[in-house]
């Protein structure tokens, strides 16, 4: 079940009516509820991952009741261990299993010894990526004092299936999730029509930007030797805008159907195409994950606190591993290491931490020079994305090849509908750019907000085209 | 949580009547078969693939044939879809009964046939029930006869491209046929659409093999439709490169339909070995164009009404 399409359509609004009758009765009731519904929205894609899920989520609740009642520091560590060992060990095998088999067999062949191996066929469970990283958020921020460990199972697997936001993202963390989840939920009028507004946007990002830019970058990327200069440029900045909006329309929606929940979930994407650096981007796209790995992996390394040449391994090490829980294929560490390359001139020279507020934050438009650092910044991402996108790093290099070969002269059969909803996201997300996401417009008059409204449903109506998945659920 | 939900459906309720405006006007345009299901139960029948849907013009053939001395019940309705949906088999057959008006007694069911509609692939077993065209439309629904249908809206969203509002290049008429429109008719742009046709059907040959559940469905339909009136066989006329293809892939079609025909007492016009075969103008090879498809119709009629003087 994906969140575009009808059925998806059809159960929330079951599901939210029988949660707020359910509501007057008892905390436990509504965490059982939601509970039952996760795990049937993730059955819904695969039931024998359930027991996956389960028997996860069973491990670290029982791990971070050890670490607590630990006394001493190294049996505390040892339990954080098993935690670590586990989510880690089902992502290796899952995730990572036959591109490790695959490139130790490279390896023998490369240096002359003959090896050879028949490749396991794993699917990936749906998510797995993003639960695993919830939940070992939990047994360390257990083992650091940093929140309680939870006395009812009912909740813990709740919190770790949580339906809106279990197959991708945005990651939660517990100390912000599980607590709503140990409060009983009101009803906010507030909170349910701004999830509402935000879910429509997403519905917008994904159905219509995303999902109209997929059909040009697919040609160009299918055979970029088929395709002139001008088509694989346009490709390259169509990809940029496909991937934001399918996966800033993914957490749009989550965000927006945790809401209706009572749920406050963290904000995932903060108008990444404005930043006016690499670190701003990063501190903009895909936050759940950044932040993340910036409080598990980055600062226990010393982060920046440390000398010069620490600091660099330091961000080679997240943008790394960044890239690797991308994808089990080398062009996501190639990318990851490109981000690195493109990060740490800025970190040398401190000004990575220049832009934290957001651009013109008292203006309506940028200067010139946030203007030229905004394209700037853009446009070096997105020939980095070359290598997200593309099949093999060969391929990528091969791409970018082509777009500075200059030839045909043509721009390929160029969606005007594309470029359209392109600049509608553009100018609505930079008139909201303060705002938790691109229709934060509760504060609007009345006319304005419900014009808005038909216009995102007509538009969706019109120019949407219908994908039957979303980029990241493969991560 | 008054005002939220009175505010939402509000919002659904705007939305609903725009969709079902839309739905009511537009509704040949935004998608291929949406207009099928629109209508009421059908007393006289076109039966087929896209070569049907496309090639044969109901309003054509109900001017003609209303004078006929067997008094048929009329309108037609072209109930024909592609190759993807309708091959012959249980589905279809379902699907054909339920949009079928089973009070008529004096009917016309055409059954425009290639030998495509009697294959299967290997990604299905038959033997076992599973048809490759299940999970499309109209298999997949229950209603086939409401206006508007919501119940094709939900089940085949997927299918729909509202932006044709705006830009059509097809229309599926009332009646069941489908115009197709704004066809550049250079002859580059002809030969590009043939090729495409041309490199389907060839796929086809290594794709598709006979199936025996196919042709017993078949047989069932036939017993099914004379109950209810005349059924008479269709091969509509095809550029012969593309038909050589077919006759290399299945050479005794003619001769099977020819068979099953003279043992059901029903006839079969194969408009392949028409003299004025080239006078039914197609533009890709493979489907009638508007006017090929007028005198396509027009001679059809003609063979239906000659039987029955």
């Amino acid at each position: 079940m994906i969140f575009n399409s009808v059925v998806f359509l059809i159960f929330l609004p079951i599901v939210f009516s029988i949660y707020w009758l359910l509501s007057k009765k008892s905390l436990k009731i509504q965490n059982t509820y939601l509970l039952i519904i996760s795990y049937f929205f993730y059955g819904c894609w695969d039931w024998r991952f359930l027991f996956l899920i389960a028997a996860s989520s069973l491990i670290d609740f029982w791990v971070a009741k050890k670490i607590k009642a630990s006394e001493k520091k190294n049996t505390k560590k040892a339990f954080v261990g098993i935690s670590l060992v586990m989510n880690i060990g089902l992502l290796g095998f899952f995730k990572y299993f036959n591109f490790f088999a695959d490139s130790l067999v490279d390896l023998f062949n490369l240096v002359g010894f003959h090896a050879d191996y028949t490749t396991l066929h794993i699917i990936l469970p749906v998510g797995i990526s993003f639960y695993t990283f919830q939940t070992l958020s939990y047994t360390i921020d257990v083992y650091r004092g940093k929140i309680e460990p939870s006395n009812s199972i009912v909740q813990f697997f709740a919190y770790v299936s949580f339906f809106p936001q279990l197959v991708a993202g945005p990651i939660e963390r517990a100390t912000n999730l599980l607590p709503q989840f140990q409060k009983k939920r009101t009803f906010e009028y507030d909170k349910a029509a701004d999830g509402m507004r935000q879910m429509l946007w997403g519905f917008f990002k994904k159905v219509v930007v995303a999902d109209n830019c997929a059909v040009f970058v697919d040609q160009a990327f299918a055979d970029p030797s088929m395709s002139s200069s001008g088509e694989l440029f346009v490709g390259m900045i169509f990809f940029a805008f496909q991937l934001y909006g399918d996966f800033s329309g993914y957490s749009d929606i989550a965000i927006g159907s945790a809401r209706l929940f009572g749920f406050d979930l963290k904000q995932n994407f903060a108008f990444p195409y404005f930043a006016r650096d690499i670190a701003e981007f990063y501190r903009r796209w895909h936050m759940s994950l950044t932040n993340w790995f910036k409080d598990y992996v980055y600062f226990p390394l010393g982060g920046s606190r440390v000398g010069l040449n620490k600091k660099i391994r330091n961000v080679f090490i997240i943008y790394l591993i960044s890239g690797f829980w991308h994808g089990a294929n080398w062009t996501f560490i190639f990318w990851g290491f490109l981000n690195a390359l493109y990060y740490v001139p800025l970190m040398l020279s401190k000004r990575n931490r220049r832009n934290l507020e957001i651009v013109a934050a008292n203006s309506f438009l940028p200067s010139f020079r946030q203007g030229y650092a905004i394209f700037e910044t853009f446009i070096v991402t997105c020939f980095i994305r070359v290598f997200f996108r593309a099949d093999s790093i060969e391929d990528a290099f091969l791409y970018i090849k082509r777009i500075f070969s200059f030839q045909g002269n043509t721009w390929g059969n160029l969606d005007k509908i594309s470029i359209a909803v392109i600049v509608i996201l553009l100018v609505v997300e930079w008139i909201n750019r303060k705002e938790q996401h691109g229709l934060a417009i509760g504060n609007r008059p009345v006319y304005v907000r419900w014009g808005s409204y038909m216009a995102v449903f007509l538009i969706i109506l019109f120019f949407g085209k219908s994908s039957t998945s979303f980029i990241y659920f493969q991560f | 949580m008054k005002k939220y939900i009175k505010k939402v459906s509000l919002f659904l309720f705007v939305c609903f009547v725009i969709l079902t405006a839309i739905l009511l006007k537009y509704g040949g345009n935004i998608d291929h078969f949406y207009n099928k299901f629109t209508t009421p139960k059908a007393k006289s029948m076109i039966l087929g693939d896209s070569r049907a849907m496309q090639g044969i013009q109901p309003e054509i053939l109900n001017e003609a044939i209303k004078s006929s001395d067997k008094d048929y019940e009329l309108p037609m309705y072209n109930y024909a879809f592609t190759i993807a949906q309708t091959p012959m088999g249980p589905p279809y057959r379902k699907s054909i009964l339920r949009k079928l008006d089973k009070e008529t007694k004096n009917g016309v069911y055409i059954l425009s046939l290639t030998p495509w509609m009697f294959c299967s692939g290997d990604d299905y077993n038959d033997d076992l029930g599973e048809f490759r065209e299940q999970d499309q439309p109209p298999h997949n629904m229950i209603y086939v006869d409401v206006n508007p249908n919501y119940e094709y809206i939900l089940r085949n969203l997927n299918l729909f491209s509202f932006r044709h509002v705006f830009k059509t290049n097809y229309l599926l008429h009332k009646d069941g046929w489908m115009e197709r429109k704004k066809l550049s008719k250079d002859e580059f742009s002809f030969n590009a659409r043939k090729k495409v046709q041309k490199d389907m059907i060839t796929e086809f040959l290594d794709y598709y093999k006979l199936s025996k559940v196919r042709k017993q469905s078949f047989y069932d339909l036939i017993k099914d439709l004379k109950k209810h009136g005349d059924v008479f066989f269709v091969r509509s006329p095809i550029d012969l490169d593309i038909l050589e293809i077919e006759n290399k892939f299945y050479p005794e079609f003619d001769n099977f339909i020819d068979s099953v025909a003279t043992s059901n007492n029903i006839r079969y016009f194969n408009f392949t070995r028409h003299p004025k075969l080239k006078e039914f103008s197609n533009y890709d090879g493979h489907h009638i164009d508007k006017k090929g498809g007028e005198l396509f119709t027009k001679a059809l009629a003609d063979s239906i009404l000659s039987v029955n003087q």
